[in-house]
């Protein structure tokens, strides 16, 4: 191209210069000739040259185009939290926390290696893109440090980077993300998503504030809360029943001298000692004050138990913290200097417990009634015999296990739940329950925690411990042979083969795998209905069984009409059949399994006594006798077998216990026992002397013990537990880095330092160490981060209630010496079910009273039920409240004061907020009355109405306390690392990982030159040299 | 006369003892202990005590013996064991004041007792020593008619082939001895040849399944031929037409015919269940139908359920080795169902039913033995060698099955060639391969080396 480009330009400096090289030339070698012809010749074609240049370049290229290396620059965008938690404008050293941001930003870009575009972004409720940090202190008062929307500004941040290059986040917070002064974690599920994928990655830098960039007065004594559920919250307990001992967590910094803490209510513009408190691991309890001394690093009160008897009703406290006490001080409370050492709070409260007690056995267990009157609960005791009329659609007295706060389960056995359907709905209801927050006790034995008891039911799934049947997994393969009597008196009574289908079938269940399975029908001679082969599971199992039978009554009915239909059942043969499974599996090349079992369902209506006895007569021609009872002694000795039985009584129902049999008046029923019973008691003696037992098909087969029979068991005892895998807390978790110690039973435990436990051994003293334990129940749930899936979405942390397992039964019979009977176990079972109860409350508004800035009073409601109570509106009234006017007289008048306002809150589902306007136009004490109308999960209206008083002057301003000393969330914090695909640095020590961003310095881009206007350049010469040329032959003529 | 007081006596005994026993449970099975050896020792004891009395009905002894015998017949009587005992009672009620046919009707008793234990010559010298005068009595004529019947009935067909032996040259041999049991029993135990002069005009032309096979048997296939045609000509749907029809097609029509006049016959009757086949021949017919008609299965299993039902009934099987047909039945009908079974490829099934054909065999032998083997001859001779090679041909599982027999019958040589046969067809399962080996190295199948206990 640039060829052309000279020799464009040599054409026109030809074009222009020709006459005069023309005459150059001329002069040079001393031509004369015809000046005027001899130039216009020339400077014509020459023209011709250049005309002709200038059409093939207009009409062949218009444009130049040019390949170069692009460059491109990374947008990084610094997030800077300047909310309340982290920074004031009045702090004396904020400048340093701007200062350091400044200089982390700088190392960290320079870190990335990069060439970057950076952005910084101060936020807190709003956020302002500023030049530098340095200069940012003047945006504080103007961002809302009250609050932190963290998802607010990582989106906007998402949003103007779209389009980057490459984009990364550098984001400088505590992760707290706040509403209103009130904790708000759906900011972080709202972030993660946002996040999620990894496009942009985070690089996380927490800040755990610093009291020197947030307070005025850093030196100032100061609060630490505990738990989320502290003290800038009211929460409402049940709607109906009083208030009871809520506990709340609370620590005292140590301070330099010796001060006193209070706690207590306001009352007035005096704190009143409502509560009572109790101080489980700090001070002895009854006292409502905590002296803190300097020598004491950290007094801490958690849980400290308020307790206050009354009715319900939201209560504003107040801690205060005296620094200057008097030796003893005269008045428990002075004065409040607000609002330094007072923080006013709303206190959650919890309603009392309502236990829902599902019990198998047939009379309660006292220890538990004693317990739960101990800790003055509310108990219902359930036996499977009431369930009927309490469950299905058309149950008269419906049961809600959502009014409950913690259901107890002793010796209540799935089998004992009805049908199928009836069993599934309720278990699932109960998974339901306790993933709502419900808490859970369960204490049983093997038809619990074994074969036939939860597992692959709803509540193996909220188990901690795990409810695998022992036989499915890891114990001896067995050698099954199941022997159905298909003689035509049981064959043709559908009802009663069905049920015998089902007996094998759910006997055979808990095979472990690898098990040989064989099943043959049996009249006078075999059916072979499952031919031996490995055990496949028993839905396929049932389903060859049932499809067996199905040829095999066509069969039938083919032989009926010639007279040979199948006639009793020759149990001698019949068990000679079975001994012939053995070659049968040696023949097909199976390991032939140590331990085996038969188990032979007859027609208990079927007393042939011939049929039990045989006859051979050896090589040598001597006659021998046997019997099927000795033949089933030789499998015993000899094969060991284990031979069990069922003798089928006929009827849609099998019979009922014997002792209700004999004392019935349907004779009939008298009839079949009867004849059932023939044929039992020779069954009888066969899986007597077959080493097992037989069962008479009565109404309740204890198929668990039968099928335990069926399969075995290696040891009850377990060295090396196995966790639930598949249990829903255990995702992703290393389980077997959970250090388990033995168990004994079922039961397990856990070395795991969030679970908790302390059911101990029996014999157990606290100077032997840590104890072995029998039961675990877990709050790992309460611990889980929320992670991300492959799609992006949030798999929200598991939330639920906190599930006890007792991997015994509790009816010891409790004589000396028993577990129930060891004071140690009783109180540790009475704390169990204090663990393992609700937390929350079952139907709770959690109220907060905030000053905003402007001095205006907010409300905000934040109702939370398990019990899908959908509430469909709210609404707020005001009342006057006369102060009292004599102390210690107490007035019960329940009337209310004049009525002043009343207005709806706003919102929908669980928030609501309100404002009350601005505290100059408040009284300077109102009643405030919140009514709630809704509708509860049966679809049922409720309503209901609580009252507290409000001095306005006390509430606090609107503030982030809850992080203040307690450092950066970091769990937060990391999750949002992660599901960026970022990191999170250590601001002390800075490594920024070079390869977070990638930018593609390898690209290319096009530069385009126009040559349009060259042209118009070549087209303005020919002009200008033509005029030139004129103007020389002009002249060179004149 | 005491005759009538002792009558009544007897009677009365017999009524209390019924009474008093009303409650008894059935007898237990008990194939160590034939019955009708038990019941002939019985009726020795009586009439060999009443034969040395004086006055039996004035014996004890006697008496005490004669309720025994009731007693017996009470709780597992059958109308041919009942007839017998109480014609013996009231011939010698009538006959008890005379010492000549006292003791005669003792030494007919005791020729049948030695009869029956296979003793022939003192059977037939018991009865060489009853006058001629005594046995001609219409009342002794009687007695020995109801004892041939009852040896008939029995399979115990060498009692009868004695019995007739003595008396048919004696000219005293009552007519159905004469021209029925005794023929019969010389065509299943005795010579065929003197059965030929009876086959053609002691029996009736309406069931001539004997005579034919007999004419074959003794090679005279013409009279077979002959005879079968007679046959065809007044029952079209017989099985010995089987035996002259060669293709397979024609046997399996005739074979429909026979079927359908099976479930004809059980449609008539109306009545499904096997316990009702069992009391009436047609099961009996229908196993040997089947049989023929290669049904093995059923054939098996109706044979076994005759055995079955008989065990279900009071005495019947408990008593009774009339069912030693049903059992060779069955065990040929399993012979063939484990062939089948073998061909269906389900070899370990074949070989387990070929091991319970070989105990059924031995329990047959062990209860055919007290009959002196009488039904092996015609399982050999004419079943297996002219109906089952004729229609199914010849397996490896029936030579098993031929072998024991023959070894029974004491022809170790051809035993031992059948099994060798059934070795040679290299077809059999392993577990029967080794067993062969052992029986031919042992000449004798009495060796075990599997028993069918073992695993």
């Amino acid at each position: 191209m640039s060829l052309l480009l000279i020799a464009l330009i040599f054409a026109g400096l030809l074009f222009w210069l020709a006459p005069l090289i023309r005459r150059l030339i001329d002069r040079v070698s001393g031509v004369e000739r015809n000046q005027r012809l001899s130039v216009l010749i020339t400077s014509l074609v020459l023209r011709g040259l250049s005309v002709g240049l200038i059409a093939l370049l207009w009409l062949g290229i218009t444009e130049y185009r040019q390949t170069v290396p692009a460059t491109s620059k990374a947008r990084v965008d610094v997030l800077l939290d300047l909310s309340e938690s982290l920074v004031h404008a009045d702090a004396p050293e904020v400048g340093d926390y701007l200062s350091e941001a400044e200089r982390l930003t700088a190392d960290i870009v320079k870190g990335l290696g990069v060439p970057t575009d950076v952005h910084r972004r101060v936020f807190a409720q709003g956020s302002r893109t500023v030049n530098g940090f340095n200069s940012a202190s003047s945006a504080l008062n103007d961002i809302g440090g009250a609050s932190t929307d963290l998802s607010a500004v990582v989106a906007e941040t998402l949003a103007t980077g779209a389009g980057a290059p490459a984009q990364a986040i550098i984001l400088m917070t505590d992760g707290l993300t706040t509403r209103q002064g009130a904790p708000d974690d759906a900011q972080i599920t709202q972030v993660l998503q946002l996040l999620a994928g990894g496009s942009v990655p985070v690089l996380v830098v927490p800040q755990s504030g610093q009291p020197e960039h947030r307070l005025a007065n850093p030196n100032d004594p100061r609060f630490i809360i505990g738990d989320d559920q502290g003290l800038s919250l009211l929460s409402q307990g049940d709607l109906e029943d009083p208030l009871v001992a809520t506990p709340i967590d609370i620590a005292i910094n140590p301070q330099a001298d010796q001060r006193v803490a209070y706690l207590g209510a306001l009352q007035g513009d005096k704190v009143q000692d409502l509560f009572r408190f109790t101080c489980l691991d700090g001070d002895p309890a009854g006292t409502a004050a905590i002296i803190i001394d300097e020598r004491v690093e950290t007094v801490s009160c958690t849980p400290l138990i308020l307790d206050q008897e009354g009715k319900g009703s939201f209560v504003q406290m107040t801690v205060k913290l005296d620094n200057d006490p008097e030796p003893v001080p005269d008045s428990r409370f002075a004065q409040p200097r607000l609002p330094d050492t007072v923080q006013s709070r709303m206190v959650p409260t919890m309603a009392t417990p309502q236990v829902l007690w599902l019990d198998g056995g047939t009379a309660p267990i006292s220890l538990i009634e004693t317990i739960i009157e101990e800790l003055n609960w509310n108990v219902e005791r359930v036996v499977p015999s009431d369930l009927p009329r309490r469950t299905g659609v058309d149950a008269t007295d419906p049961l809600d296990l959502f009014d409950y706060d913690l259901i107890l389960m002793t010796d209540f056995a799935p089998g004992e739940i009805g049908d199928g359907m009836t069993q599934q709905a309720i278990l699932g209801e109960i998974e339901d329950f306790v993933q709502r927050g419900g808490g859970l006790f369960v204490a049983g034995g093997d038809e619990t925690f074994g074969v036939k008891g939860y597992a692959a039911t709803p509540v193996a799934r909220v188990l901690p411990v795990n409810v695998e049947p022992k036989g499915s997994s890891g114990d001896p393969k067995l050698l099954a042979v199941g022997i159905l009597d298909v003689s035509a008196s049981l064959f043709y009574e559908d009802a009663t083969l069905d049920r015998a289908v089902r007996y094998i079938v759910e006997s055979f269940a808990p095979l472990s795998e690898g098990s040989l399975v064989r099943i043959f029908g049996f009249s006078d001679e075999v059916h072979e209905l499952v031919p031996l082969d490995t055990f496949q599971g028993v839905e396929d199992l049932e389903n060859q069984i049932r499809e067996a039978l199905g040829q095999l009554a066509d069969e039938f009915e083919r032989r009926r009409l010639l007279g040979l239909q199948p006639e009793g059942i020759d149990i001698y043969d019949a068990l000679f059949e079975s001994r012939r499974s053995l070659v049968m599996a040696e023949e097909a090349g199976f390991e032939l399994p140590e331990e085996r079992r038969v188990l032979i369902i007859a027609d208990g209506g079927d007393p042939d006594t011939g049929a039990y006895l045989s006859w051979k007569v050896d090589e040598d021609g001597i006659f021998q006798r046997d019997t099927a009872p000795a033949l089933a002694a030789r499998l015993n000795s000899e094969d060991d077998f284990i031979i069990n039985g069922i003798a089928m009584a006929y009827g849609d129902t099998s019979l009922p216990d014997i002792y209700e049999v004999l004392n019935s008046r349907d004779a009939s029923l008298r009839q079949r026992a009867g004849i059932a019973s023939e044929g039992f008691n020779n069954l009888y003696s066969v899986a007597e002397a077959g080493g097992g037992i037989a069962y008479l098909d009565r109404f309740q087969i204890p198929i668990g013990q039968l099928a335990r029979r069926m399969t075995s068991y290696k040891d009850e005892r377990i060295d090396e537990p196995q966790f639930n895998g598949r249990h829903r807390f255990l995702n992703d978790l290393p389980a077997q880095e959970m250090g388990l110690g033995a168990i004994n039973g079922y039961s397990i435990l856990s070395a795991r330092d969030e679970a908790r436990f302390i059911l101990g051994q029996q014999d157990y003293q606290p100077e032997q160490g840590r104890p072995l334990d029998l039961a675990l129940w877990t709050d790992w749930v309460l611990q889980r981060e929320p992670s991300s899936t492959a799609e992006g979405f949030i798999e929200r942390a598991a939330v639920g209630g906190r599930v006890s397992a007792l991997g015994t039964s509790l009816r010891d019979g409790g004589a000396d010496g028993s577990l129930t009977n060891s004071a140690i176990f009783q109180v540790a079972l009475a704390r169990a079910f204090a663990w393992a109860t609700r937390t929350s409350p079952r139907d709770a508004i959690e109220l907060s009273l905030t000053r905003d800035g402007r001095n205006q009073v907010l409300l905000t409601l934040d109702h939370q039920s398990i019990d899908p109570f959908a509430p469909t509106g709210f609404s707020a009234a005001l009342h006057a409240v006369a102060e009292p006017t004599t102390d210690g007289i107490e007035t019960e008048s329940t009337a209310r004061g004049d009525f002043i306002v009343q207005f709806d809150l706003t919102g929908a589902e669980s928030r609501w907020t309100g404002n009350l306007g601005s505290i100059r136009d408040l009284p300077e004490v109102f009643e405030l009355v919140i009514s709630g109308q809704g509708t509860d999960r049966q679809g049922r209206g409720r309503s209901f109405t609580k009252s507290g008083v409000v001095y306005p002057a006390y509430l606090h301003l609107a503030t982030e306390p809850l992080a203040m000393d307690t450092g950066a969330n970091l769990a937060a914090l990391q999750a949002i690392a992660k599901a960026s695909g970022g990191v999170v640095l250590d601001p002390s020590n800075l490594q920024v990982p070079s390869s977070l961003v990638q930018l593609d310095q390898s690209g290319t881009k096009d530069r385009v030159w126009d040559l349009t206007w060259i042209l118009v350049l070549l087209l303005l010469i020919a002009i200008i040299a033509d005029y030139l040329i004129r103007e020389y032959l002009s002249e060179a003529e004149a | 006369m005491a005759q009538k007081p002792i009558k009544a006596l007897l009677t009365g005994l017999a009524l209390a003892v019924a009474g008093w026993t009303s409650a008894a449970q059935s007898q237990a099975f008990d194939p160590q202990d034939p019955y009708r050896r038990v019941f002939l020792d019985m009726m020795l004891t009586f009439t060999s005590a009443a034969e040395l009395s004086d006055n039996w009905s004035d014996d004890w002894d006697s008496i005490r013996a004669a309720r025994d015998l009731q007693e017996e017949l009470r709780l597992c009587g059958t109308f041919y064991r009942q007839d017998l005992s109480n014609h013996l009672l009231a011939v010698m009620g009538t006959a008890s004041d005379d010492p000549d046919v006292m003791s005669g009707i003792a030494d007919l008793v005791r020729a049948s007792v030695a009869f029956s234990n296979m003793n022939e010559d003192l059977g037939k010298f018991s009865l060489d020593a009853i006058p001629d005068a005594v046995l001609a009595r219409p009342d002794i004529q009687e007695l020995v008619r109801l004892i041939t019947r009852y040896f008939s009935l029995e399979d115990q067909y060498f009692g009868n082939l004695w019995f007739g032996e003595a008396l048919v040259p004696r000219d005293l041999a009552p007519q159905r001895l004469e021209f029925d049991y005794y023929p019969k029993a010389e065509f299943l135990v005795g010579d065929i040849e003197k059965y030929m002069s009876f086959a053609e005009t002691a029996f009736g032309s309406d069931f001539l399944d004997w005579p034919i096979t007999a004419a074959m048997r003794a090679g005279r296939d013409d009279l077979a031929r002959r005879l079968q045609r007679d046959y065809d000509r007044t029952q079209p749907s017989n099985i010995t037409k089987l035996l002259f029809l060669e293709t397979p097609t024609a046997q399996a029509a005739h074979c429909q015919g026979l079927l359908q006049g099976v479930r004809d016959r059980l449609m008539e009757q109306e009545r499904y269940t096997a316990k009702a086949e069992a009391e009436t021949t047609g099961v009996r017919f229908a196993s040997w139908t089947l049989l023929l008609c290669g049904q093995f299965a059923d054939s098996r299993r109706s044979a076994r359920k005759m055995g079955w039902s008989r065990m279900a009934r009071s005495c019947g099987f408990n008593r009774e080795t009339s069912n030693v047909t049903d059992f060779y039945n069955a065990i040929l009908s399993g012979s063939y169902l484990a062939t089948e079974q073998r061909k269906n490829g389900e070899l370990l099934r074949s070989a387990f039913t070929l091991e319970e054909i070989v105990a059924e065999i031995r329990q047959v032998l062990y209860l055919d033995s007290f009959t002196g083997l009488g039904h092996i001859n015609i399982v050999l001779d004419e079943d297996i060698t002219m109906y089952m090679t004729h229609l199914h041909g010849m397996t490896p599982e029936l030579r098993v099955v031929q072998g024991l027999l023959e070894e029974a019958r004491g022809n170790t040589s051809l035993a031992v060639n059948a099994w060798r046969a059934a070795l040679s067809s290299d077809e059999l399962h392993e577990r029967w391969i080794i067993t062969l080996q052992a029986w031919i190295n042992a000449e004798s199948s009495r060796v075990s080396l599997l028993d069918a206990e073992d695993s």
